[in-house]
């Protein structure tokens, strides 16, 4: 007999065998109050498996749309923690997207690259969005990049993991302001330059953005001192340990400077 | 060699003695008497398995009718006889005796295969009788107990019923 006739012989006696047994067991079930009690405990415990079975299905195809949500509620929570930090200062301020001198987009990565010197990343959100050169592009844990080049939807910027780039950073809230660095070799090894030797530094301080520039908001954490070492007896550079993790990066925010265009004219003047 | 129209004959005066088995001779709680693995086993090898299945859903129900079992209760756990029918005898007999659609008996094929494939039918009908039976509600050591039991002295008495229905003329 050929296989294929075979294959439809072997279908029909298992659908026979399924059928007279379910009508068995169905007759069973009306027929004795114990056997009914039996069967429909299996028959639950069945259902509740495959229920269980299929929503464990559908709830791992919606993670990606649940990262999303939590992404934007991240953001939003953010946003709101700025504003409360600012608002003993210039009181109550309606909801919006600003907060202090920085506006805040939430954006998405598209592509990142990590194991070159010069690394890069490009971002979903471009100038339809608001998005505009030299905005600095930050998370809850550090910079990650600063924005280079615009395109109606998406945004080219180098990474923090760049040669090119330094951020402005200060040792706590409030102490002694420096450049940051990477430091060329891991991803999460930079250097902050610039620290006098005075300023007594040690070792597991962390270290905040400064605000000095017009690209990052300040008091954004960025990582641990470790070692520190005198160069030419001015000046500490110091091992930062950063907070940020730019391989398992996905989400970000977009900061931009409200008063960007005034202060470079001032600084041109 | 008996016929099929025979067959037919004797197959259905089996079926009506499991009636008269199941109404009137209850040995013990712990036994419950049946033949009808071995009358399955006995269907001639020319009906294939679905035509098995159909019969052995049709004879445990006529069976769960007319006598004091739940109704299903027989066909529940005869069908899968039939089922594993085939395979059973392809085990013990091998595959010439299915391709050639021969009768099998004690004579031509020995009393220790007949006697394995009769206690493997009446081994795998008892487990889902006991069980559907049970329903839940009585411990494994009940089960085991009833259903070594029952496999004895159906064995049996299904052994007898083998040697009638496959004797040769």
């Amino acid at each position: 007999m050929p296989r294929r006739g075979n294959m439809i012989y072997y279908i029909t006696v298992a659908a026979v065998f399924i059928i007279l047994e379910t009508a068995a067991a169905v007759m069973l079930g009306y027929n004795g109050q114990l056997q009914n009690t039996w069967i429909g405990k299996g028959l639950h415990g069945f259902m509740a498996s495959v229920w269980g079975g299929t929503e464990s299905v559908r709830h791992y195809f919606s993670l990606g749309q649940e990262n999303r949500d939590l992404a934007m509620e991240n953001y939003r929570l953010q946003l709101e923690l700025r504003k409360h930090g600012l608002e003993a200062r210039t009181g109550d301020m309606p909801w919006n997207d600003t907060a202090g001198r920085f506006r805040y987009i939430p954006a998405e990565i598209l592509k990142m690259s990590n194991n070159r010197q010069h690394n890069y990343l490009i971002i979903d959100k471009g100038s339809e969005d608001g998005i505009q050169p030299m905005s600095g592009i930050i998370t809850g844990e550090g910079t990650v990049g600063i924005v280079e080049a615009v395109s109606r939807h998406y945004a080219y910027a180098i990474s923090f993991d760049n040669p090119d780039m330094a951020v402005s950073a200060r040792l706590g809230r409030d102490g002694a302001a420096g450049t940051l660095v990477w430091a060329g070799t891991g991803s999460r090894d930079a250097i902050l330059n610039e620290i006098p030797h005075h300023i007594d530094v040690e070792e597991g301080d962390t270290v905040f953005t400064s605000g000095f520039s017009a690209i990052f908001p300040p008091d954004i954490p960025l990582g641990v001192t470790g070692d520190k070492s005198l160069v030419n007896g001015s000046f500490f550079r110091i091992d930062v340990r950063l907070f940020e993790d730019f391989r398992k990066l996905r989400f970000v925010t977009v900061a931009l400077s409200i008063d960007k265009e005034e202060i470079e004219a001032l600084e041109n003047e | 060699m008996k016929t099929v129209q025979n067959f037919g004959l004797m197959y259905i005066l089996m079926v009506v003695g499991q009636m008269f088995i199941c109404n009137y001779f209850h040995l013990s709680m712990y036994v419950s008497l049946t033949i009808l693995p071995a009358i399955m086993l006995c269907i001639p090898l020319s009906a294939g398995t679905i035509t098995a299945m159909l019969i052995a859903f049709a004879s445990g129900l006529a069976v769960d009718a007319l006598s004091d079992s739940v109704l299903g209760l027989n066909a529940l756990s005869l069908v899968p006889v039939a089922l594993c029918r085939k395979p059973v005898i392809r085990l013990f007999l091998g595959d010439e005796i299915i391709e050639r659609k021969e009768s099998f008996s004690f004579r031509q094929n020995g009393f220790m295969k007949i006697a394995g494939m009769t206690a493997i039918c009446l081994s795998v009908f008892l487990m889902i009788y006991i069980t559907a039976d049970g329903a839940g509600v009585r411990p494994l050591w009940f089960n085991a107990a009833r259903f070594a039991a029952s496999l004895a002295c159906s064995w049996l008495l299904s052994l007898l019923v083998v040697n009638i229905l496959t004797s040769a003329d």
